[in-house]
């Protein structure tokens, strides 16, 4: 009967060690950038702070202001017309509000380009209608300036905001502002002193995700020829083939993202205080007066329409009349490149989530909790500067090999990972890893730590109660997490731009090309294809959305840790 | 021995010390029961028993195995236990029969299907086999649970409140049947609850934890009850009675009488602490002890009820009381009422400085 | 693998109700003779439940009554003998099982004619000596293996 004494624990610990080196994987590309950004080694620091670095800087801080108050403003607003106020087509506004973020910031920027630039439609219709022959005879807004690049990024990442402050406004807002309003407070003054305080960390963590988004972007300003921290990176890597500098661009730049993490944390420290009550109310439904009406539905509607709906017509005319079968071949092999990259990542990025939080979730202690924080970093991180430090790191990684190689066996290996698919899918993993984790994580957190207690006990170990109880438990939700990561690397551009192999395109690629020498008709269907892809999380988060509305059931029972009572 | 040993056991959450050279032994085929407030520690206890929590001092061995000692660490998979969760902890995503056999992989599959269904029939639920869980009423998923954790046969059963989700009719019934259930299999287990009343229902042993992470009484439920040693197990059944006073020729001399105040100093400062069912009144007042009373307010709880009095005569002269007598309490009747108290229900214990 | 711990609930006549296992040794030779004998003591009187012969309880229960208290006793000399400092705290716990033993000499009493007062009076017995008498003891026993250990040196 008696077993002999035995230290069985151990075991467990492989779950502890893949955590853990996953995270450090994913914080060696950053490492690598401020390694490289303090011991340079062709020292240009002095010459960017004497010429360009002013410029970086106020560019980005303008850029950043202007999309921050132009999502502020679209997002609080329409989430609030949308909760709280009865007006024609609200149902529909209330998912539809997402359409946009389906749309990445550069293709917007290359269809308005196209339509508004000076030999576009408008400005040609104009002409023809008032009989001005030469660009002195009136004034038009120049699309590629800051001021287009604003517009173009709020029009896209508002929803962010939108989703974050809907939420709270249903969590929290609803109830104390009847109260107010009960009180004899008007509804503008009740707005302002009790549903916006209360909805303000939740407001903030979106407007933060919104930021992190313009410091990542690359395509917009490159076209725009905005010159912001992304572009300058770029300029001075690959134009000026100087990698310290790069990565001493990168470190400046990981200074305004700590900024923006710090503040971050600091509203969702604030937060908990507020999130007491989780029960959903009936929604006030504060019908409009006559006007109002239809001024809240033109509100809604308008961001939907430029957004979205606009920008999806004209590319669809330009692939009809565009549309050319040997090109279209063409698109579909760099089709191929992109879903084969994207799985790749999403498949990669959920199987170390689930590593990951499984064991956090099984081992406990602060080590592994920080783990996972760390490995999800890697969202706020531009990809800019990402790709400097997946370069570096793979650079020199490829060439010790190289160097051992030499020594001991007398033959050059040449770059092993440098430029390659495992590049790109290295720098996809790191940055969007967090999206797998955070969705396992959520997931996994539903399932009441006594299930893991009860199949333990029953016999199973940690990786059997893994595989029979949790996966089947979370599955909807890796399917979620594969296709967030999926979604979001079809997407990418700045990495993907740096990290892929010679003459490989994809079709984020393939679009940014033919677009910057003005062949948008020849990329629309490629842009299309990307814009489709992006509709698929939107539709995810409609349902959501559709679930969480009030009077309407909770989510599957799968995910549901048990209740009393059936 | 067969059965439970724990020696010794320490546990703290960073600097928190829950649990204090806690000791207990659980013969084969007894029920134990825990009882102490919420946060004391209890659920920990079960855990470092099933391995899910890291033991940090002490030793635990389970039919002289020892599974958990300094340096060894046995993982839950390998101890045979059974545990039941407070929530059940049931698997969604298996049919009743599923997760009844999930402990069985051991077994070929004919086997596994017999013993599943044995134990099923046990508690009364082959019925329900191919129902999945959130089909099944509370009481219904709390024999399914009972069932899952007893079909491997366990060295050790562990029950954390295992009826504290069900309502009170329930309750009654579902607890008559596990302590039946558990009883035929002869195993030895050990249960964790909050309720003095459903310990004293189940235990054939009762260990009384208090805040400080340490035992404070172990005996037959008859031993909590009657000898609670200090004021605060006597305290664990509902609320009591106080008369305070100063100890004369070894008793303290009060309205009901002189009562005993048995190893406390002439001099001393005492409480005597009087159970509400330790009042009993009369409306002749010919017994010794016989106090008279006014009658303040009578509350009829079912079974019996609560009477609140207010004494007329001698040293505790206008203090107020309750007495918990059986049934209803005539408050029309208008004649007089005295109260005595029954000494096996008086509890004396030093008053602190 | 899973051993069927299912066994009939009255222990066969070979088998001992209770025995000092490994996991309930001081490793003090004097002291555990004596937790062997009260454990001998006891599987008398289970042995007489188990076999109709209840009656014998009346007098095998106070040979576990008187001897405990002299194992007391020699216990308590042995602590303070060599100065351990909670001797006194284990003095009292000793003192308050007064009660449990006047308890299974009632119930003693009773086991003859009734049924549920000698299977109370086997249960109380077991766990008055495996959880309240031994497993007390194990809270000195790292203190007084070493201190023998080094008494015995000295
Ligand atoms: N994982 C943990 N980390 C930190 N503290 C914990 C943890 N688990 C429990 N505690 C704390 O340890 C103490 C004991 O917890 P435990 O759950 O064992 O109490 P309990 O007696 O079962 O209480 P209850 O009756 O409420 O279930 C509590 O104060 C609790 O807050
Ligand atoms: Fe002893
Ligand atoms: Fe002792
Ligand atoms: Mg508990």
């Amino acid at each position: 009967m008696t077993k002999p004494w035995r230290q069985s624990w151990g075991r467990l610990d492989l779950w502890a060690v893949g955590t853990v080196v996953f995270a450090v994987i994913s914080a060696v590309p950053v490492m690598a950038v401020i390694y490289l950004a303090l011991t340079p080694g062709d020292n240009i620091w002095p010459h960017l702070v004497s010429t360009v670095l002013g410029g970086y800087i106020a560019t980005t801080i303008t850029l950043m202001v202007g999309v921050g108050s132009g999502t502020l403003v679209l997002g609080v607003g329409s989430a609030w017309l949308v909760t709280m106020c009865r007006f024609p087509g609200r149902r529909l506004f209330e998912w539809g509000m997402l359409l946009p973020m389906a749309m990445p910031a550069y293709i917007v920027a290359y269809v308005y380009t196209d339509i508004l630039e000076f030999a576009g439609p408008v400005q040609g219709a104009l002409r023809e209608v008032f009989g001005w022959s030469s660009k002195r005879d009136y004034w038009f807004p120049e699309i590629r300036s800051l001021g287009g690049a604003i517009t173009m990024m709020t029009l896209v990442l508002y929803p962010y905001v939108y989703l974050l402050s809907r939420a709270a406004f249903l969590e929290q807002s609803v109830g104390v502002f009847e109260a107010s309003r009960s009180l004899g407070r008007g509804p503008w003054r009740s707005f302002f002193t009790v549903a916006l305080p209360l909805a303000r960390p939740a407001i903030i963590i979106g407007l933060y995700l919104v930021l992190m988004e313009t410091l990542n972007d690359y395509g917009t300003v490159d076209f725009f020829a905005v010159n912001t921290f992304s572009l300058g990176i770029f300029d001075v890597w690959m134009n000026m083939n100087n990698v310290s500098g790069a990565a001493q661009l990168a470190t400046v730049m990981l200074v305004f993202v700590a900024v923006l993490v710090l503040g971050e944390r600091y509203a969702r420290r604030k937060q908990r205080f507020h999130n007491t009550s989780t029960k959903m109310q009936p929604l006030p439904g504060f019908p409009l007066s006559g006007a109002l009406r239809y001024l809240a539905t033109a509100g809604c509607l308008l961001p939907i329409l430029l957004g979205f709906v606009l920008p999806t017509l004209v590319l669809l005319a330009y692939a009809h009349r565009h549309y050319d079968a040997e090109l279209t071949a063409e698109i579909l092999g760099h089709a191929g490149n992109s879903v084969k990259l994207s799985v790749l990542a999403g498949a990669i990025a959920v199987v170390i989530a689930i590593v990951m939080t499984y064991g956090a979730r099984i081992k406990g202690g602060p080590l592994l909790t920080a783990a996972n924080r760390i490995a999800a970093m890697g969202y706020a991180i531009p990809g800019a500067v990402l790709a400097v430090g997946v370069l570096v790191v793979l650079g020199g990684l490829d060439n010790s090999i190289d160097d051992f190689a030499r020594r001991h066996f007398g033959l050059s290996t040449g770059l092993l990972f440098s430029g390659t698919i495992a590049a790109v899918t290295f720098g996809y993993l790191v940055r969007f890893l967090a999206l797998s984790l955070g969705t396992v994580e959520a997931s996994l957190g539903k399932v009441t730590p006594s299930m893991d207690g009860a199949s333990r006990s029953l016999g199973r170990g940690a990786f059997a109660t893994m595989r029979l109880v949790h996966l089947p438990l979370i599955r909807a939700s890796v399917l979620t997490a594969v296709l967030l990561v999926f979604v979001d690397c079809m997407k990418e551009l700045p990495m993907t731009v740096i990290l892929r192999p010679f003459n490989f395109q994809t079709l984020a690629t393939f679009v940014h090309q033919y677009a910057s020498d003005e062949q948008l008709g020849e990329a629309a269907l490629a842009a299309l294809s990307i814009v489709g892809v992006g509709v698929l999380p939107v539709i995810l988060l409609s349902l959501t959305i559709a679930r969480s509305r009030p009077g309407h059931g909770a989510e599957p029972a799968a995910a549901q840790p048990i209740g009393r009572e059936a | 021995m067969q059965g439970l040993h724990m020696v010794g056991v320490r546990h703290a959450y960073g600097r928190t010390q829950v649990l204090n050279d806690i000791s207990l032994t659980v013969p084969a085929g007894e029920l134990v029961c825990l009882l102490g407030p919420s946060g004391c520690g209890k659920t920990t206890l079960l855990r470092i028993a099933a391995g899910m929590e890291r033991l940090q001092g002490g030793s635990v061995t389970i039919d002289e195995q020892v599974v958990a000692a300094p340096n060894v660490q046995v993982p839950p998979e390998e101890r045979q236990i059974g545990f039941m969760f407070q929530d059940y902890a049931l698997f969604p995503h298996l049919s009743v029969f599923d997760n009844v056999a999930f402990g069985l992989f051991r077994l070929d599959q004919g086997a596994a299907r017999t013993r599943a269904m044995e134990v099923l029939e046990q508690v009364g639920m082959t019925h329900h086999a191919d129902k999945h869980p959130h089909l099944l009423s509370g009481g219904q998923q709390q024999r399914v649970a009972l069932a899952r954790a007893l079909a491997p046969k366990p060295r050790l059963v562990l029950l954390d409140e295992p009826f504290a989700g069900l309502d009170t009719n329930m309750r009654a019934r579902v607890r008559q049947q596990t302590l039946s259930v558990l009883k035929q299999t002869n195993v030895a287990t050990l249960m964790v609850t909050h309720d003095p009343r459903e310990a004293m229902f189940m235990a054939d042993r009762i260990k009384v934890m208090g805040e400080n992470g340490q035992i404070l009484q172990s005996g037959r439920p008859e031993d909590i009850y009657y000898n609670p040693v200090e004021e605060y197990v006597a305290r664990l059944f509902g609320p009591m009675n106080m008369i305070k006073g100063t100890v004369r020729n070894g008793a303290l001399e009060t309205s009901f009488g002189v009562l005993s105040v048995n190893g406390q100093d002439d001099g001393a400062a005492v409480r005597l602490l009087i159970r509400p069912e330790g009042i009993n009144l009369s409306s002749n007042g010919d017994q010794p002890g016989d106090t008279p009373v006014e009658v303040i307010s009578a509350h009829l709880l079912g079974d019996s009820s609560i009477v609140r009095i207010r004494i007329r005569d001698g040293i505790n002269s206008g203090a107020e009381f309750q007495a918990r007598i059986p049934g209803a309490f005539d408050l029309m009747g208008g004649g007089r009422t005295w109260a005595r108290v029954d000494p096996a229900h008086v509890f004396p214990y030093p008053q602190e400085q | 693998m899973f051993s069927p711990i299912l066994k009939n609930n009255k222990p066969t006549e070979s088998f001992d109700m209770v025995e000092i296992t490994q996991s309930f040794k001081i490793e003090v030779e004097a002291i555990d003779a004596d937790h062997r004998r009260l454990v001998e003591i006891i599987n008398e009187i289970t042995d007489a439940i188990d076999d109709g012969r209840a009656e014998e309880c009346v007098a095998l229960v106070p040979n576990f009554v008187e001897f405990s208290q002299q194992h007391f006793e020699r216990e308590e000399a042995l602590l303070t003998k060599h100065a351990y400092p909670l001797a006194e705290k284990h003095r009292q716990h000793h003192v308050g099982l007064t009660d449990k033993m006047k308890t299974i000499q009632a119930l003693s009493e009773r086991a003859a004619h009734s049924q549920p007062a000698a299977d109370a009076l086997r249960k109380e017995l077991v766990f008055i000596l495996m959880d309240d008498v031994i497993n007390e003891d194990l809270a000195f026993k790292s203190f007084l293996v070493k201190a023998e250990a080094e008494g015995g040196a000295g």
